[in-house]
């Protein structure tokens, strides 16, 4: 027996073979973009920076960290491009851009500013965001992603913490570049983030319907509808019941609760998330929800037979924001680009490339601004997704909400 | 087969005995590997909401255990889950178990074509076999519903069959597991003697007989080995109660513990309510442990490798070929054919569809267009080689040695390391994952950022299934071989690789092809650690699903299991020679 053991044993060499291989190619592998943790030699905060900042110059860079607040534009300018020169690859988090998206915005920046970038997507969704950057800042780690996405109250926690840029004098520095900035600046809801983050993307939680199955003149109006016994067992909703828990906002408590039982009644199917609800509506398998108005757009762009109506009886609203933590790798870098994807490439590349839907105060607000004035909603219906004062509170409420649901 | 005689201890196989010092560094790298994730989970449950495991801040609270034991509902959820893991069980344990015996004990023609189908689902993502399920059982718009409704000329809208049900749940779960419970029980029929399956038949038994009466009662402790393990597992697993479970009604405890950790537009996750729950998880792990160990007291009554004329046979299945085949034909159907096919379709559409000859008009490759034309595609498919195969292999070789320990050298301390690789599987991986983190981004050696903290992470996650799998192999490998080699003058570790790993291999082989396709296809670990250098195919799998390009996620998929199959087959070939198709 042990000779037949001993005919296995070039197999066996070859499995120690592969991991030597792997060991050898895994060490050659390391990720040459990877944020580092710093050398000790501490890097003195510049004048500018708010208490407690430090800003470290990228990797291999002779460029000096230089002071946000207060910069003319064209100093920037020439700031980020010179972060650039030192180190061309840039890295964002939260996007979850197509690669096709960010090479058009590379072009589109190169072409604007003539600085040239290799801009990569740090493949994490809004959800593991916050807790990266913090745990990365708890631990002093440098040369971050110089930007992420996330609404006002996901990102809110990572500006608590003191691990998010709040000296950015937005106005100040771009106001003259694109006139309309102040309009967005003010619409932050998030006191907290006015100086660190620009909303670029408003989000509806709208009534998206599978027109295969539903004549728009029949389609449903208001959240009230979907519990409109026709739709039986072909209604989607979230699981974790956050609709709902935003609506009390309008609604009342009570109200909310009343309309979870009689939802639950009807059978509806759960989804975990807008993305898996809007693939359900596209498919058929549920005819009416309600889910963020980009991903039916998103749906509506790739042929499906999808339309939405904004609710009349309560409509949430939330601003996705571009938020800039503090140990970015190219400090200049991320405020320019932030402002430039928030006042031009969210209307060109990103629009074009991931079929976001722009909302603008000024801008028309596209089509949305003739839903919301054909749903006849004023603001006393309007919930901002974006401000939770209590949290804690607003987790209770929505548990009672999933209960609901799942009893 | 091996007499029952009380274990016996050798002064030879001391840890520190004669500067055998790698069995003692081993010990402190696994204990060192599984100890983190119980500690990142531990310190997490005394943290307050908005707070991380080591958060600065300093604050600590009670407030989670209170809302966890004390809630009734927590056990309505795990009396759902005890109920979802234990139907899941029924089903598919005895699938898994015939599958194993039909692709290595019988004769049945094209098992090797079985073998590599079997690849697909294993693959698989299990969420992405769930929507295929939605899309083609799906009550209002599933295509095998609406076929049905046209062929029957059925008057309801709806059904006639409805996936989010309890069984349909079961289903699901069962078709996604069987592939690994088949693969974990295959390494258990290799290292076993057919003498008496032999002798059973010369004395006239039928296959399926022999089968029931010899094969099974020798399988024993190996299968319990996997039901103890599988029913820890389904209480983890999320991905297809997540999706069907609310809807069907079941609530259970792994989505429950996910929830926790995905709450949007409410600050942080609250990771200490949710490493609470898990803790029921570890209680359960705890109490099936013991369980374990009970089994394992019985290993020397099953040791069946003796090295007197050990020689697998095979079965010769007579007419009972075309039934076995039709009951693997079955099984592919469901688990393989299906929805494979439903997800291929997708990936040629622009948005989910029913396949139809209308919307035959809409397909494109511009899925796969978009997913060649960048330039991360060659980047991603390195980064996921090299991870999934380092880290399949680290695992299989601790696991190895932890087994080859525990089984040899039974000992309070020993025990007590087999008990602790089991414990991070009761640990969700998000909590993993952010333990990892957590820990490894403080560590003076910067593994942070690099493909090292996969693997590690991985390793971590994978131990338990690893070393589940060593021991029921080296559980049948009786000391006798060991003492032999001794006498031959060979020392512990000599005797631990040209005997015992050797004898051992198919059950590493078939470990490492677990842990490599199950790394490729990971996504909360990848989520967590992967960066923009080190991101894997996982990642943009899971990125594209959760934006909602699901045309895109499938057709990375599509790609991804074409990509495993071919590297399963390749690692199968190389590493047993040829054995299978004996």
């Amino acid at each position: 027996m042990l000779r037949k053991i001993g005919s296995r044993k070039v197999s066996f060499l070859v499995l120690l073979g592969i991991v030597a291989a792997t060991l050898v190619f895994a060490a050659c592998g390391s990720d040459p973009t990877a944020t580092q943790r710093p050398a000790d030699t501490a890097v003195p905060p510049t004048a500018t920076t708010a208490p407690g900042t430090t800003m470290a110059p990228p990797a291999n860079t002779a460029v000096p960290p230089t002071p946000v607040g207060g910069q003319a534009f064209a100093d920037l300018v020439a700031a980020a491009k010179a972060e650039v020169e030192a180190n061309k690859t840039v890295i964002i988090r939260g996007g979850g851009y197509k690669e096709s998206t960010l090479s058009r915005l590379e072009v589109d920046f190169r072409n604007e500013f003539d600085i040239d970038m290799n801009l990569e997507d740090d493949p994490k969704t809004f959800q593991e965001v916050p807790t990266v950057y913090i745990a990365e800042c708890q631990a002093g780690i440098k040369n971050l992603p110089i930007l992420w996405y996330n609404s006002a109250g996901t990102a809110a926690p990572v500006f608590d913490k003191g691990c998010g840029r709040d000296d950015i004098d937005w106005k100040g520095l771009f106001s003259e570049k694109w006139p309309l900035i102040g309009e967005i600046v003010d619409l932050q809801p998030y006191p907290a983030l006015r100086n660190g983050a620009l909303i670029y993307l408003s989000r509806m939680n709208v009534i998206a319907y599978n027109t295969d199955f539903i004549d728009p003149a029949d389609s449903p109006k208001s959240i009230e509808d979907l519990t409109d016994p026709k739709y039986k067992g072909r209604v989607g909703t979230h699981g974790i019941g956050f609709m709902p828990s935003f609506l009390q906002a309008v609604w009342s408590q009570d109200q909310a609760i009343d309309y979870a039982k009689r939802l639950k009644a009807n059978e509806p199917i759960f989804g975990s998330g807008s993305p898996a609800l809007a693939g359900m509506v596209a498919s058929g398998e549920v005819w009416a929800t309600v889910i963020n108005h980009s991903f039916a757009d998103r749906a509506i762009a790739a042929g499906a037979p999808v339309n939405w109506n904004i609710p009349s009886d309560g409509l949430v609203i939330y601003h996705d924001n571009l938020n800039l933590p503090k140990n970015a790798s190219h400090p200049n870098l991320a405020v320019l680009l932030t402002a430039y994807i928030a006042m031009e490439g969210v209307g060109g590349a990103i629009g074009d490339g991931e079929g976001w839907s722009r909302v603008m105060p000024s801008d028309g607000r596209g089509t949305l601004g003739a839903k919301l004035d054909e749903a006849g909603l004023d603001a006393s219906k309007m919930v901002d997704g974006g401000t939770i004062e209590n949290a804690t509170a607003e987790r209770a409420f929505r548990g009672t909400i999933a209960d609901i649901y799942k009893g | 087969m091996a007499t029952s005689t009380k274990p016996q201890r050798y002064n030879r196989f001391n840890l520190l005995h004669n500067g055998q010092m790698l069995p003692f560094i081993v010990v402190v790298i696994v204990v060192a590997l599984s100890i983190i994730p119980l500690l990142g989970m531990l310190i997490a449950t005394f943290r307050p909401a908005d707070t991380l495991p080591l958060d600065t801040s300093g604050l600590w609270t009670l407030e989670h255990y209170p809302k966890v034991f004390l809630d009734t509902k927590t056990y309505t959820i795990l009396w759902d889950t005890v109920a979802y893991a234990v139907a899941t069980m029924v089903v598919s344990l005895p699938i898994a178990l015939f599958f194993a015996w039909l692709t290595d004990r019988t004769d049945m023609r094209g098992r090797g074509v079985f073998y590599t189908l079997m690849f697909i689902p294993l693959v698989m993502p299990a969420f992405m076999i769930a929507i295929g399920w939605i899309q083609l059982l799906g009550p209002n718009n599933g295509a095998l519903n609406v076929y049905a409704r046209d062929i029957f000329d059925l008057v309801s809208t709806r059904g006639p069959l409805n996936i989010y049900s309890f069984w349909g749940l079961v289903l699901v779960t069962s078709m996604a597991v069987i592939p690994t419970m088949w693969l974990l029980l295959l390494g258990l029929f290799r290292n076993m003697d057919s003498a008496l399956e032999d002798a059973a038949l010369t004395s006239g038994a039928s296959p399926l007989g022999v089968f029931r009466r010899i094969t099974l009662p020798l399988l024993r402790p190996g299968v319990l080995t996997v039901a103890i393990y599988y029913t820890l597992v389904l209480t983890e697993v999320f991905e297809v109660p997540l999706i069907l479970g609310p809807t069907a009604g079941v609530n259970v405890l792994s989505v429950h513990i996910y929830e926790q950790t995905t709450d949007p537009e409410l600050g942080l996750p609250v990771y200490g309510l949710a490493a609470t729950f898990a803790l029921i998880a570890l209680i359960l792990g705890a109490v099936l442990i013991a369980f374990y160990m009970w089994a394992v007291r019985q290993q020397h009554k099953y040791a069946v490798v003796t090295g007197k004329g050990f020689r697998p046979r095979t079965v010769r299945l007579g007419n009972w070929t075309y039934l076995c085949w039709g009951i693997v034909a079955a099984y592919l159907m469901l688990a393989v054919v299906l929805p494979t096919s439903i997800v291929f379709w997708n990936s040629l559409s622009a948005f989910p569809s029913v396949p139809s000859w209308a919307s035959l008009q809409r397909l494109s490759l511009d899925n796969y267009r978009e997913v060649f034309s960048g330039g991360n595609l060659t980047r991603m498919v390195k980064n996921t080689a090299i991870v999934a195969a380092v880290s399949s292999t680290a695992t299989m070789i601790l696991a190895a040695i932890v087994a080859w320990l525990t089984v040899r050298r039974p000992s309070n301390l020993t025990r007590a390391l087999n008990a602790i690789t089991f414990l991070p599987l009761a640990i969700p991986t998000p909590v993993v994952a952010l333990s990892i983190l957590l820990l490894y981004i403080r560590s003076p050696i910067p593994i942070y950022g690099t493909l090292w903290i996969l693997i590690i992470a991985f390793t971590t996650r994978y131990l338990a299934l690893g070393t589940r799998l060593m021991h029921s192999a080296q559980l049948q490998i009786d000391k006798s071989l060991d003492e032999a080699a001794y006498t031959s003058g060979a020392g512990p570790m000599r005797t631990f690789y040209n005997i015992n790993l050797k004898l051992m291999l198919p059950a590493f082989t078939n470990g490492w092809i677990w842990v490599f396709a199950h790394a490729v296809r990971d996504f909360a670990i990848p989520l967590f650690l992967a960066t923009a250098g080190t991101r894997m195919i996982a990642n943009v799998v899971f990125l594209n699903y959760a934006t909602g390009q699901q045309n895109l996620a499938v057709t990375y998929l599509v790609l991804l299991f074409v990509v495993v199959v071919i590297l399963a087959a390749l690692a199968r070939l190389t590493l047993t020679s040829g054995r299978v198709q004996r």
